[in-house]
């Protein structure tokens, strides 16, 4: 990563003084921002405080570059998270119905709609829901973020509701198959047979012995999927102008604050390994096999 | 030698997006004080400043929402072209164009402290200073005659100049020549100006919110917010003043949405001009495109009011030569080199190449670049000339296009005013080098008279015209869309501001 983003053509010097600028200019410049070191100097350096937890600052602004995450994780976070709920929402119940229903209409029904779910790249999802909600019934904001952030909460949720779902749909119709193909797995084992033969009702024993089953690959499912997730996040927030974590990311590549996009990767990486982590433990409270297993 | 070229990258180097409107063509006086209102006015512009160091950092947009909104400048231009007092309350030249001596007009900057005639000595020895970086290599070229500055007392600065100078008065009115408070330090988070509004809340990736200055010593601002909002795709821009969550969308990058724009009862398209020549440069010193037949040949291959319709939505105005209409020295020089396929494959045979070559045609990610490359395309190809289109990111643009010249042809609006000296730099990207161009812009720069500038300069555009340096496809018209309910916004592009002080709303 560090050297892939050294290979681009231009640096911040350039970009800084823009197309005038003398070699002198600008090799007094470089030498401000320690471009002029060795690449392996630069990397030693950059990485020996990123192990210790300092990100640095930013080669432009001089802004502090763990701030400046922190202050877009509160777009990006909860962009995600909205957007992962919304869609094991609406991905386990449609998956479970068009499982139980999967020899007939409706089912496949269910079914192609969710391919064509991932067929549709999130973009232009994005564009559809703000030509239909935002400029047509004017009901919700076609982009942005309100400036001052989480003290005006209903705000901010309504700001996200059309970029959450437009990550949702895409997500959720991968997620949906996952829940459909382990929903039929679940009502061909021979537990839900005796289940059904105690008596319950198919509905009843889908609620006490379905769900819980269907869940946990989409769940996992969802683990591996955190990173998609956050390259959907890029495209969605720039659709949708959101001041998140991907919008900067984009931005500091196009100018080329090394340090700021190299901080932002290292944080965003970490995130991922956590999340996965956290997600492994979630799977082991809802599916007893996972923890007796060990 | 300065050049600024329009394109629509985050980052803004010295490319920007389509111009910049300067002084609205309000009558700030006939609306009287009465007029002045607590609204909140929301624009939406596509790039953000990377930084707020506004004599420092290169990029159109940090001029753009503070210059003449935050920072004053001694004089300032208005939407005519006509340079007005500012922080000075009147200026003389001398007649040998050699002195000019200010009188300064009595301002508080936003800290609360007194402007005082300390401030601009400090200011501009900055900016003159030849070991410091501080500031841009374009701002100290501008004032480059620049020989001394000083305060004979507290309220008057006297500029001494080495040569006549015909751009300084113009220059003092853009960013090089704000006026910062002495000893200011932090300038990338920081703006303590003088100017009708405070800098309020930077909201980086989204947007800088200006705030009215009560203690302004001019007309104060009419409005008590003004909302810079960065929305940099295109399409979430359109959408935005659809929805009515801006009041102003400060530049149309699709022209192709205008009729969505017109048919909404509440929005007016405005439509006013720049200094935007989208040019189609030439690598003059690379076969074929050393042959000026096989330059004029590609000229008349193109049908520029064709273009124009295809590209921009029939908005643009085809200009002939490297001259906006609102310059002095702008003559109508499309009919010289008019659309004529038979007379373009004609010149082609003559220079040598009766079947016609293949060249490559770069094309950066410009709105307006990448709705004319297919039709170019087509159009050479219709006297035997293959393009095959790249697309070039910024970076690369820079750094091989720009620095290098390793290029036969790319698509770029240069937007900088009075900026035909380009061409006669021979290291410029078009690689023009011609003796008779340089001595006219030389000649024009120091005439002693407007009259006599102005014709030097006629005569080296027509040059430029018939020696086809580029092929310039058209003028950006200044576009934007707005609230029908807003007024005072400024409809012209003659500089780097986006003055807002006399934006009213309701």
């Amino acid at each position: 990563m560090f050297f892939l983003l050294r290979t681009l053509p231009g640096d911040l010097a350039s970009l800084k003084l823009g197309v005038d600028a003398n070699p002198e200019a600008l090799m007094q410049v470089r030498q401000e921002f320690g471009l002029d070191q060795s690449l392996v100097a630069q990397y030693i350096e950059w990485f020996s405080d990123a192990a210790r937890g300092d990100l640095g600052v930013s080669m432009l602004t001089g802004a502090d570059i763990s701030q400046e995450i922190l202050n877009k994780a509160t777009v990006t976070l909860p962009l995600i998270g909205l957007a992962s709920v919304l869609a094991i929402l609406f991905a386990v119940p449609l998956g479970m119905y068009s499982a139980l229903n999967f020899r007939n209409r409706r089912g496949i029904g269910v079914s192609a709609a969710s391919q064509l779910g991932i067929a549709i790249p999130t973009f232009w999802v994005g564009v559809i829901l703000i030509t239909i909600f935002a400029v047509k019934f004017q009901i919700l904001p076609s982009g942005g973020f309100p400036d001052e952030g989480w003290s005006s909460w209903a705000n901010c949720l309504e700001s996200l509701i059309l970029p959450s779902t437009t990550l949702a749909l895409g997500q959720g119709a991968i997620l949906m198959r996952f829940a459909r193909s382990a929903t039929i797995d679940v009502i061909q084992q021979d537990f839900f047979r005796t289940a059904r033969s105690t008596g319950l009702s198919r509905g009843q024993a889908i609620r006490i012995h379905g769900i819980r089953n269907a869940i946990v690959p989409v769940i996992s499912v969802l683990g591996v999927q955190i990173a998609t997730l956050i390259v959907g996040a890029i495209i969605v927030e720039s659709v949708f102008s959101l001041p998140g974590i991907g919008q900067m990311l984009l931005q500091d590549v196009g100018i080329r604050d090394y340090t700021k996009v190299q901080g932002t990767v290292a944080a965003t990486t970490a995130a991922v390994f956590f999340v996965s982590f956290l997600i492994d433990a979630i799977i082991a409270l809802i599916n007893p096999k996972a923890r007796t297993s060990q | 030698m300065t050049m600024k070229i329009a394109g629509r990258n985050p980052i803004s180097i010295a490319l920007l997006l389509l111009a910049t409107p300067l002084l609205a063509n309000i009558n700030i006086a006939s609306l009287g004080a009465s007029a002045k209102t607590n609204s909140t006015v929301t624009i939406g512009f596509t790039l953000e400043p990377v930084s707020l160091d506004i004599s420092g950092v290169a990029g159109q947009a940090i001029p753009q929402v503070l210059l003449n909104n935050v920072y004053e400048g001694l004089v300032k231009v208005e939407n005519s072209g006509k340079i007005v007092p500012s922080l000075a309350k009147s200026y003389k030249a001398s007649s040998d164009g050699l002195t000019y001596t200010f009188n300064l007009t009595k301002a508080k900057f936003h800290d609360g402290s007194n402007f005082r005639a300390a401030d601009v000595v400090w200011s501009f020895n900055r900016v003159l200073d030849p070991n410091s970086t501080a500031v841009l290599p374009t701002q100290k070229q501008q004032f480059a005659t620049v020989a001394s500055v000083k305060a004979p007392n507290a309220s008057t600065v006297v500029f001494a100049l080495k040569n006549r100078d015909n751009d300084f008065l113009f220059n003092l009115t853009q960013r090089g020549g704000v006026i910062f408070k002495s000893g200011s330090t932090e300038f990338a988070t920081k703006a303590n100006g003088t100017g009708p509004f405070k800098l309020g809340k930077w909201n980086r990736g989204n947007s800088i919110t200006l705030e009215r200055n009560d203690i302004y010593y001019g007309k104060k601002a009419l409005s008590k917010k003004v909302v810079f909002r960065y929305i940099l795709d295109a399409t979430a821009l359109s959408n935005a003043i659809l929805s009515g969550q801006i009041d102003i969308m400060s530049t149309v990058q699709k022209p192709e949405l205008l009729s969505i724009f017109k048919n909404r009862k509440d929005l007016k398209v405005v439509s006013g001009t720049t200094n935007g020549e989208v040019t189609l440069g030439m690598n003059n010193s690379k076969a074929p495109l050393n042959n000026i037949k096989v330059r004029q040949a590609i000229r008349q291959a193109i049908n520029k009011k064709a273009l124009i319709k295809t590209a921009w939505a029939g908005y643009g105005l085809e200009i002939g030569s490297f001259v906006p209409p609102t310059d002095p020295w702008f003559e109508d020089l499309s009919k010289k080199y008019p659309f004529n396929v038979r007379a373009a494959k004609n010149l082609l045979k003559q220079a040598g190449y009766p079947n016609g070559f293949s060249i490559v045609l770069d094309v950066p990610p410009a709105p307006y670049a990448e709705a004319s490359q297919e039709f170019i395309a087509a159009s050479l190809k219709t006297i035997g000339i293959n393009v095959s289109i790249k697309p070039v990111a910024w970076g690369e643009w820079l750094d091989r296009i720009f620095t290098k010249a390793n290029y036969d042809m790319t698509i770029v609006a240069h937007v900088e005013r009075g900026d035909m000296s380009i061409y006669a730099n021979p290291n410029y990207y078009f690689r023009y080098n011609n003796t008779e161009y340089q001595a006219l812009i030389k000649k024009a720069s120091s005439a002693r008279t407007a009259a006599a500038q102005t014709e030097t300069l006629k005569k080296a555009a027509r040059l430029l015209s018939d020696e086809s340096a580029s092929d310039w496809l058209f003028l950006i018209p200044n576009l934007q869309v707005a609230k029908k309910s807003v007024s005072g916004f400024p409809e012209n592009s003659v500089g780097d501001a986006y003055s807002v002080a006399a934006i009213t709303k309701g």
